[in-house]
């Protein structure tokens, strides 16, 4: 009965290559969303995200040069900004307090990664569907 | 650059095969070097590591000169120490606090543990910016700042930071420390608001191994760490009540236990406390418990929100550009169009919020002049719509310098304010005579000659001094009543 909607876009995070292979592999399968972009750092990140602009980013913690925090904060200065995931090596609540304080929408675990990005994504579609 | 984040200096393979497998096993992937001239320091930062696991080392020599480099840094990682180097430690080169002892056979909940720490104490180093300079600007607000900041700085009296969030309270901090005696101890901070209640006990007192479940080993807390130093409490407004009566002791008794722990540790520590709450407010809600607060507002400063001082604008874009250049990021240059734009929004963030777009620009415009057009809407929808009304401001570098004319009565009312705040009504008072003084009497007698110059000055309305004072009517009123001071005519309210 829906028409078709655009895809939520997705731009993906990390210094690790490898896990980022990983992690696209199995949002692949996963309908209504495309992958519109990856980055290395939080600088490719806020570039990434002004050039892009994505519907969402999960933004690896830690990283060389500008982690996932400080992206955070300059990310969400853009106009509408977008949805900013953290995602974490560490998952305790000190960890996520940072990533509330550093204007992060929602926090996952990397060891998690997909389980817990699912659902956030199934949100978001929904939010989109409601919305419009 | 490098993908992983953990650094393993170890010599023997068998060891290093056995470290490497366990950090697998917590989901990292290791660097491992044999030796630390298998690094290309040229190309590396200390802070490219999270932690550095360091076992064999040959070359105590060779390490040494990895050691200074990673103390270049503010804050460098940790090194994780094997038990052979245990003993070693002052001749490593490194940062004796960021040396942590390591168990052999590693244990995974030790190790867990550790990078855990040094995954936060990352985060720490990152927001707290360790080497912001400043305060910067010449704006009345930042002179009175600096003034105060001056006054205060070569006493060890409490200090209370007041401010929005984003005002730099942790840089005036940092600027009381380095413009007092203890400059060369310690400057260590901790943030209230960020730590879970039930850890900050520990993260305070520090911990005897056992107290709790996850206490592996006996741990520091920050009023160890500050020893001899000046120990920053920001967000003293989010402390939890019951810590409120602990620190209070503290502050009194100078001498606290740590979590688990018998013994009474003597603190020779410099307190200085910052909020961007209301503690007055708190109080009469029964958030705050009353005591402590007179026990920290001793001295408060109350830090310009940076709508009050944006003629510093053109200062803090160029010390903020400077700063990231030396980074290694681009150099940020704004049209005058861009810098009249931002002086007319109006920063409910404050430095931090300018320091966090100007750094976005860097990052997008490196290089390059940046337009008004180039800023987020949000930066510049004030400064279009005044533009629409034909009533657009000049952006503020392009003031004329002397004497400039009041443009709107908002101005007019800050000139005015910096006049009335502007002479310094204090006696000299930033020497320690020979002989030491009584510290409590000495600032006593500095708070009742300024309640009394306050009081002169409004003609005895208590209304109009607490003003002067920035203080509130009734804070203004128990003062006088504590020192005795008789309002000298008749009181209009």
């Amino acid at each position: 009965m829906t028409a078709p909607r655009p895809p939520l876009r997705l731009l993906l995070v990390d210094d690790h290559e490898a896990f980022l292979n990983a992690a696209e592999r199995q949002l692949r399968r996963v309908d209504g969303i495309e992958v519109v972009g990856r980055g290395a750092d939080g600088i490719e990140a806020v570039a990434l995200s002004d050039a892009l602009r994505p519907d969402l980013v999960v933004l690896d913690l830690a990283m060389p040069e500008m982690g996932g925090l400080q992206a955070t904060r300059l990310i969400k200065a853009q106009d509408a900004p977008p949805f900013v995931v953290i995602a974490s090596h560490f998952d305790d609540a000190e960890h996520r307090e940072h990533a509330q304080r550093a204007g992060a929408d929602a926090f996952i675990s990397k060891l998690n990664y997909a389980a817990e990005l699912l659902p956030l994504i199934d949100a978001r579609l929904q939010a989109a569907r409601d919305g419009g | 650059m490098s993908e992983s984040r953990i650094l393993v200096v170890e010599s023997d393979d068998a060891r290093a095969e056995r470290i490497g497998a366990l950090l697998d096993f917590l989901d990292f992937t290791p660097k491992r070097v044999g030796a630390v001239d298998e690094l290309d320091l040229a190309r590396a930062k200390p802070r490219d590591w999270l932690a550095i696991v360091v076992g064999g080392v040959d070359d105590l020599d060779d390490f040494r000169r990895f050691g200074s480099w990673l103390s270049k840094a503010a804050l460098h990682p940790p090194l994780l120490l094997l038990p052979s180097l245990h003993g070693l430690v002052d001749q490593l080169g490194v940062h004796p606090e960021q040396a942590w002892p390591l168990e052999w056979p590693p244990r995974q909940a030790q190790l867990d543990a550790l990078l855990r720490r040094a995954s936060l104490q990352a985060i720490r180093g990152a927001e707290g910016g360790g080497r912001e300079a400043g305060p910067e600007g010449d704006s009345e607000g930042v002179r009175r700042l600096r003034r105060l900041i001056a006054q205060v700085a070569p006493f060890d009296t409490t200090v209370l930071i007041l401010g929005e969030s984003g005002t730099g309270k942790e840089v005036a901090a940092r600027a009381i420390h380095s413009a007092s005696s203890r400059a060369k101890g310690p400057f260590v901070a901790l943030n209230c608001g960020a730590v879970p209640a039930e850890l900050l006990e520990s993260e305070l007192f520090g911990h005897e191994k056992g107290a709790f479940t996850g206490a592996l080993a006996a741990r520091k807390g920050r009023f160890e760490m500050a020893e001899g130093g000046t120990l920053l409490l920001d967000e003293i407004g989010d402390m939890p009540l019951p810590m409120q009566v602990k620190l209070l002791r503290v502050l009194q008794e100078r001498s606290f236990e740590r979590v688990g722990g018998t013994q009474t540790l003597k603190c020779n520590v410099r307190v200085i406390a910052a909020t961007h709450r209301n503690l007055e407010d708190q109080i009469a809600r029964g958030g705050f418990r009353e005591d402590l607060y007179y026990r920290l507002n001793v001295f408060p400063i109350e830090m310009p929100a940076l709508r009050e001082r944006i003629d510093d604008l053109p200062a803090l874009v160029q010390a903020i550009g400077a700063r990231l250049a030396e980074d290694g990021r681009g150099e940020v240059r704004l049209g005058p169009d861009a810098m009249a734009a931002l002086a007319a929004y109006a920063w409910p963030g404050n430095v931090r919020e300018l320091h966090n777009l100007i750094e976005r620009l860097a990052v997008l415009h490196p290089n390059a002049t940046v337009s008004a057009a180039d800023l987020p809407q949000r930066y510049r929808g004030a400064w279009e719509a005044a533009v629409a009304r034909g009533e657009a401001p000049p952006p503020p570098a392009q003031r004329p310098a002397p004497e400039p004319p009041p443009l709107d009565e908002a101005e007019a009312l800050a000139a005015e304010r910096a006049a009335l705040f502007g002479a310094p009504a204090s006696p000299a008072l930033d020497r320690l005579p020979e002989e030491g003084l009584d510290l409590k009497e000495h600032i006593a007698a500095i708070e009742s000659s300024l309640l009394r110059q306050a009081l002169e000055r409004s003609d005895n309305v208590v209304a109009h001094a607490a003003t002067l004072l920035r203080l509130r009517r009734t804070t203004l009123v128990e003062k006088l009543r504590k020192y005795g001071i008789e309002r000298g005519g008749d009181e209009a309210e």
